[in-house]
């Protein structure tokens, strides 16, 4: 009888636990565990970002079980945050991947084409206008980010204007990582309501060059002095980039770069999708703020599409009949490589079944990339005091 | 649930629309700065295809 009371008395702590669970505001624990639920469910059955929402989603409810042992002072995701996160490694060590995939030769063949990369960063500014009137100058700014459609970007610059622990940190991170998955819904609608059928239809025929194999090594060496000279905050987004692209493009290093583009890639970005789950605590995730953020985030990335839509049809007015562009391209503008190119390629055949706008879209697609870059470095420069 | 009730509030409350006309000229700026990088980039690359482009 005895060792049974025992017994009961040592489970007693699961008692203790359901009624601190309780008292603790369970609900939203609860609420926390279906977020990670949908993130996961988006993931799976819709196949959205699944590197990323998957980890997300899973550490979302790992962080949210009460007294979770994987957070906190020793907690094995804190520990990866602040080797990983906190000092911004991850998000660089993963542009080197990006870097090493990214093929810049749409882009040098047709460089005019950047032009709309610079363009379709206009969200990022417009966003932080709109959010200063709602928070402080960095948070705007870090809030503003979320239109680079870009994650290690968005989380650098969070990192460097608020500091990891802000509360609003983690809000942004889910916000610039799950709209990236949500550009083939979001952007589709925006570029029909900007153009016409008739813009729609343009034709560009695509002229195939040969870039020189020294012009393409060349090119990631000039793009890091060109924007560490101009904007040195973002010398090492932009270096570590343009790094694993002249590791992909110098031919000597193949093996090296078939790693950075799977290996290290694939190894960087499930550490960093559960690592960002620790910012999905329910205290400071389910607020306010949170929502105001998601909102806003919306709201850059519909304003980044805007803004190469619109700058392609300015152009369109001073350019004779027969070399007009076609709009939707400027949409292919924002960083969100390669889902936005492909998005506006699938919408040209659409309108026009031997329409192929892939290659221009993707030229367009990889200077956001770098537009980005710039566009997060420029906003450090104007506020990290 | 109270707590939100009073950030919500405090949120509105801190509500500055004349922050939005003071920072356009972050808005201006930045977008000035991002063409005219931009636009240097471009035209390395222009000279870069001159100078090495297969004859």
């Amino acid at each position: 009888m005895d060792f049974i009371m025992d017994v009961l008395s040592e489970l007693g702590f699961l008692v203790n636990n359901l009624s601190a669970f309780v008292e603790a505001g369970g609900w939203k624990y609860i609420a926390m565990w279906a977020i990670g639920g949908v993130l996961i469910y988006l993931a799976i059955r819709h196949d959205m970002e699944p590197t990323l929402l998957l980890p997300l989603g899973f550490g979302t409810i790992l962080v949210n079980i009460p007294f979770s042992g994987a957070i906190g002072e020793e907690g094995a995701l804190t520990t990866l945050f602040n080797a990983g996160i906190a000092n911004e490694l991850f998000p660089l060590i993963l542009f080197i991947g990006i870097g090493a995939m990214i093929d810049f030769g749409p882009l040098l063949t047709n460089p005019k084409l950047m032009i709309f990369g610079a363009a379709a960063q206009f969200g990022i500014f417009f966003t932080f206008c709109m959010a200063s009137m709602f928070f402080t100058q960095n948070e705007a700014a870090s809030i503003g980010i979320i239109g680079a459609a870009d994650g290690p970007t968005a989380i650098v610059v969070a990192n460097k204007l608020l500091g990891a622990d802000n509360d609003i940190t983690g809000a942004i991170m889910v916000a610039a990582y799950s709209y990236m998955a949500l550009v083939p819904i979001i952007q589709p609608p925006v570029i029909k309501l900007l153009t016409t059928k008739k813009e729609r239809l343009i034709c560009m025929p695509y002229e195939q060059k040969q870039v020189s194999k020294l012009t393409k090594i060349l090119f990631p060496i000039v793009i890091t002095v060109v924007a560490g000279v101009v904007a040195p905050e973002s010398v090492s987004l932009i270096g570590f980039l343009m790094f694993g692209n002249l590791i992909r493009e110098c031919g000597v290093l193949n093996s090296l770069s078939e790693t950075a583009q799977k290996v290290l890639a694939n190894l960087i970005t499930i550490f960093l999708g559960i690592t960002i789950a620790c910012q999905m605590e329910a205290s400071k995730f389910l607020n306010v703020n949170t929502l105001l953020i998601l909102g806003l985030g919306l709201f850059a990335f519909i304003f980044d599409t805007a803004g190469g839509v619109m700058f392609a049809k300015l152009i369109n007015l001073f350019l004779p009949k027969g070399k007009k562009i076609n709009p939707m391209i400027g949409a292919a503008g924002i960083s969100a490589f390669p889902m936005s190119g492909r998005v506006v390629h699938k919408m040209g055949l659409k309108e026009d079944p031997q329409n192929f706008l892939l290659m221009q879209s993707i030229g367009v697609n990889v200077s956001g990339q770098i537009a980005s870059v710039i566009a997060g470095g420029l906003i450090l420069s104007f506020f990290m005091k | 649930m109270f707590n939100n009730l009073i950030l919500a509030k405090s949120i509105f409350s801190e509500f500055n629309p004349m922050a939005f006309v003071d920072n356009l000229r972050y808005m201006l700026s930045g977008m000035i700065a991002i063409f005219i990088v931009i636009g240097i980039i471009v035209l390395i690359t222009i000279i870069l295809n001159k100078i090495f482009s297969k004859k």
